[in-house]
């Protein structure tokens, strides 16, 4: 990769539970201004990882970097930085999204004035505005991933990491956040996304990582990751899991 | 079917057994023994059936809905009848600790039948496994009846008042037996009309050979236990087919204070948690039970004509709503990581939720305090009330703060709450003991100049014991909010951990359990739980002694005494407060002191 700036490091990531290593020794590199893409299987260990990278899980060894700042050491400075959207963690549930925008925008120093604007932006872009009575806990999974995203946007950060941001997403909403998040990358924005959609991975991503079993199987552009064939069939490959059910289950068929 | 969920819940018990759940059934066991060793007359009996059968309809609410982990809504795909999943969830919700336990009081119908006679004793068994049946049903049938209430912001004001007044009429039971005494109620006759007594009138009514009334009392349990299965049946097929999802509202408004709080870090977290605290049915429900419980506790005593408790009704009031508080952290659920990301913001979270918890508290429980000792007419108690106040305020706000972050419990997160506070809180009766025991142990200074001003008649010492509630109430907020700010930002991943997992540690070392980790905690909880009840029958007494008060109540039973035994018996009192109170805080501190080389590892590995 050069000398290019990263906007993400990983340096040898681990992580036990209840003696059972989920990630093992992760290490990738992300670099500034591009749109990377981390897939795997279910329990492969890309939340953790992803937790971890974040600063809401303490990593057990390695290091991240956020554009260089050590995260653990100087989370201060490298949190101003990211902007973030974990996997089913709660909001302020019982705040609507207005009001949760608001909220977040003034706990970061921001002044009331930029809230509202912003606010008024973001709620409107990700069709948001028609359910402006609604408290977060009324939301469906789609609008909670969208006010997710909005938070996470908010401090206008130079690093957007997300898990899993097109889950139980509709196509239009899928079009409208890959929409936003590409004119991010494009004005030198970078980000990093946690998928199972592979379409969507393979049209938004330009570089790759593939974890199995909590280490990086493949990382690297993407033209290099599937080869001659598709993103779906390199993860297949590299995952292990070939189609197996060919026997078996004969009672269904009755 | 019920063999299968029988199987399945003692699979679920098992897995939660802890040294607490075991201290719990032994002090059940205990109960029920004492029920049967006691429980010669009908007059004991029928008052023991009564408190045992208030106990399963109160506990559920604070012991996380008493269904054992088997929540009705994992069957919702089985094909079958409610009816029919009411019957196997019956069966199953006798295995387990608390029906063993009642089952071997309720075992002291039949010993009180036996002595009667062979028939009484024999009409005894069905009697005593009905009497069983019933309060058992009953109470799952009033946790599905909260579930159907709970889902608004009135619903939860309804709940909490007849909650909160039962539950201040069971501490302050001396006073509802001298109200009883004095209307000339005859409470033993009374209670036999419960209906968890109808096998006492059953078993009385064979030992006369009135077989009218034996099989009439018999046949009435059995008419109400087949009306609660149905009702049970309905409630269960409502909570499964997402009726009462539909019927959930979220309370909107921002009540007076939110539009006056400027724009600023601070005054948006107090503004996010006075919204939460008034639309948040669950801390509705706990904030209503503060007030109800304050006044219940304070204004019963007027019955007899007794002003005395007036003007401690705001404290009251205050200490119950920390108590609620106690787990505010864990209220919000996993949305700590939205603190976690806010580079420096643990502090002002953590100053805010104090900020809104006062001003949420503040302005009524004072407004308690100085109406009820006005109208109460007691000029001596204008110190003691006000210190009391202040230094439950202050020190109230400190420990919200602190123990829901040194104590987090994992509860289900906002959006995926059943909205039934019964089976939505986890069990919170320890943290509600240690809130309580520890605001007492905050307001042993100022308690303790105040009481020395009485007793040497010196009302500037009074006053000064006010001012140092004031001041060590303000000196508890900062100090405990600041310890826990402290905490939030050297271990805020490891609290939302368990906040997510409900597991202790993330790291391999620290995920090992500390030995003797959970006797410790058990042993602070009770210490803290159990130490402020001498102490403040002592300072009732002393107070009593000084103003030559004519006592009246069980906290000042000292009095009752001797008079040459008075003073040392309040002595005694103090003295065993105080050991309780060091006991407690030398446990903690060997707890700290484990704790801390695992903190410093974790730290370390970064």
């Amino acid at each position: 990769m050069g000398f290019m700036e990263l906007a993400l490091e990983l340096t040898g990531l681990s992580m036990t539970f209840a003696g059972r290593t989920v990630v093992h020794g992760i290490g990738l590199q992300v670099p500034s201004g591009t749109f990377f893409g981390l897939v795997g299987p279910n329990g492969a260990g890309k939340t953790t990882s992803l937790s971890m990278a974040t600063g809401l899980l303490r990593p057990q060894a390695g290091t991240v970097r956020v554009f260089g700042v050590d995260l653990w050491r100087d989370p201060a400075r490298a949190k101003a930085m990211l902007g973030v959207l974990p996997d089913d963690l709660a909001l302020p549930e019982r705040l609507t999204g207005r009001e949760l925008l608001t909220y977040l925008g003034l706990l970061y120093g921001l002044d009331k004035q930029a809230v509202a604007e912003r606010a008024e932006e973001l709620l409107a872009l990700l069709g948001l505005l028609e359910a402006e009575r609604t408290p977060v806990a009324g939301y469906s999974a789609g609008m909670r991933k969208k006010i997710g995203l909005a938070t996470a946007l908010l401090h206008a950060p130079r690093l957007l990491v997300l898990d899993e941001p097109f889950e139980a997403v509709d196509p239009v909403s899928a079009a409208t956040i890959s929409a936003i998040l590409q004119r991010f990358v494009d004005s030198g924005g970078s980000v990093v996304v946690s998928s199972h959609e592979m379409a969507l991975v393979e049209r938004l991503c330009e570089h790759v990582a593939v974890i199995v079993d909590g280490k990086v199987a493949a990382a690297g552009p993407l033209r290099q990751i599937r080869g001659t064939g598709s993103l779906e069939d390199a993860f297949i490959r590299l995952a292990g899991a070939e189609n197996t059910v060919t026997e078996g289950l004969s009672w269904l068929s009755s | 079917m019920a063999v299968v969920l029988t199987r399945m819940r003692l699979l679920l018990l098992w897995r939660v057994t802890n040294g607490m759940l075991i201290a719990g059934v032994m002090a059940g066991l205990l109960l029920a023994v004492a029920t049967v060793t006691f429980g010669t007359s009908a007059d004991v009996l029928a008052a023991a059936f009564a408190v045992w059968a208030l106990g399963w309809l109160i506990g559920p609410l604070f012991t996380g809905g008493g269904d054992g982990g088997l929540r009705p809504e994992y069957f919702t795909r089985l094909p079958m009848t409610a009816r029919r999943l009411a019957k196997g969830l019956l069966a199953a919700a006798f295995a387990g600790p608390g029906p063993v336990i009642t089952a071997v009081a309720f075992a002291s119908l039949v010993v009180f039948g036996a002595r009667l006679g062979v028939l009484p004793g024999l009409v005894a068994v069905p009697a005593a496994a009905a009497q069983l049946l019933l309060v058992i049903l009953a109470s799952r049938v009033v946790v599905g009846l909260l579930g159907e209430v709970m889902r608004t912001r009135l619903g939860a004001v309804l709940v909490a008042l007849p909650w909160a007044a039962v539950i201040a009429a069971a501490s302050n039971i001396g006073i509802v037996a001298l109200a009883l005494a004095r209307y000339d109620v005859d409470v033993s006759r009374w209670l036999l009309v419960l209906p968890p007594n109808w096998g006492i009138v059953a078993v009385q009514a064979a030992a006369r050979a009135d077989w009218l009334v034996c099989v009439s009392a018999l046949t009435g349990l059995a008419l109400l236990i087949v009306m609660l299965l149905a009702a049970w049946a309905r409630l269960l097929d409502r909570r499964m087919s997402g009726v009462l999802a539909r019927r959930t509202r979220h309370p909107a408004g921002d009540g007076l204070l939110v539009p006056l709080l400027p724009a600023t870090p601070l005054a948006a977290v107090a503004a996010k948690e006075l919204r939460e605290w008034s639309r948040d049915t669950l801390r509705s429900y706990h904030w209503y039970f503060a007030i109800a419980f304050g006044l219940s506790l304070c204004l019963m005593p007027l019955a007899i004509d007794l002003t005395w408790y007036l003007p401690w009704t705001g404290a009251a009031i205050t200490w119950m709503a920390a108590a609620g508080a106690a787990t505010l952290f864990s209220t919000d659920g996993t949305a700590l990581w939205l603190t976690l990301m806010r580079p420096g913001a643990e502090r002002t979270d953590v100053r805010g939720r104090q900020l809104a918890w006062l001003l949420k508290v503040a302005p009524l429980s004072v407004v308690a305090t100085v109406a009820g000792t006005a109208l109460s007419g007691l000029a001596w108690a204008w110190p003691p009330a006000l210190a009391l106040q202040a230094v439950a305020l202050g020190a109230g706000a400190g420990l919200v703060v602190l123990l829901s972050v040194m104590a987090p419990v994992r509860m289900p997160d906002a959006h995926r709450r059943t909205g039934n506070a019964a089976a939505d809180g986890p069990n919170i009766v320890g943290l509600v003991w240690a809130m309580i025991g520890l605001i007492a142990a905050c307001a042993l200074p100022s308690a303790a100049a105040v009481a020395a001003g009485h007793l040497l008649n010196l009302i500037a010492l009074q006053w000064a014991g006010v001012a140092l509630a004031v001041v060590t109430g303000a000196g508890y907020a900062w100090l405990f909010g600041r310890i826990a700010y402290r905490r939030l930002q050297t271990a805020g991943p490891e609290l939302l951990f368990r906040l997510r997992t409900g597991r202790s540690a993330t790291t391999g070392r620290a995920a090992v359990p500390l030995p003797g980790h959970g006797r410790r905690r058990l042993l602070i909880g009770l210490c803290l739980g159990t130490a402020w009840t001498p102490l403040l029958s002592a300072v009732l007494s002393l107070v009593n002694l000084a103003t030559r008060t004519p006592s009246r109540t069980f906290w000042t039973f000292p009095l009752g005494l001797p008079p040459a035994l008075q003073v040392p018996a309040i002595v005694i009192l103090v003295a065993a407060a105080l050991v309780l109170y060091v006991i407690a805080i030398r446990t903690l501190l060997t707890l700290l002191r484990a704790r801390a080389p695992i903190t410093r590892t974790s730290n370390r590995s970064v």
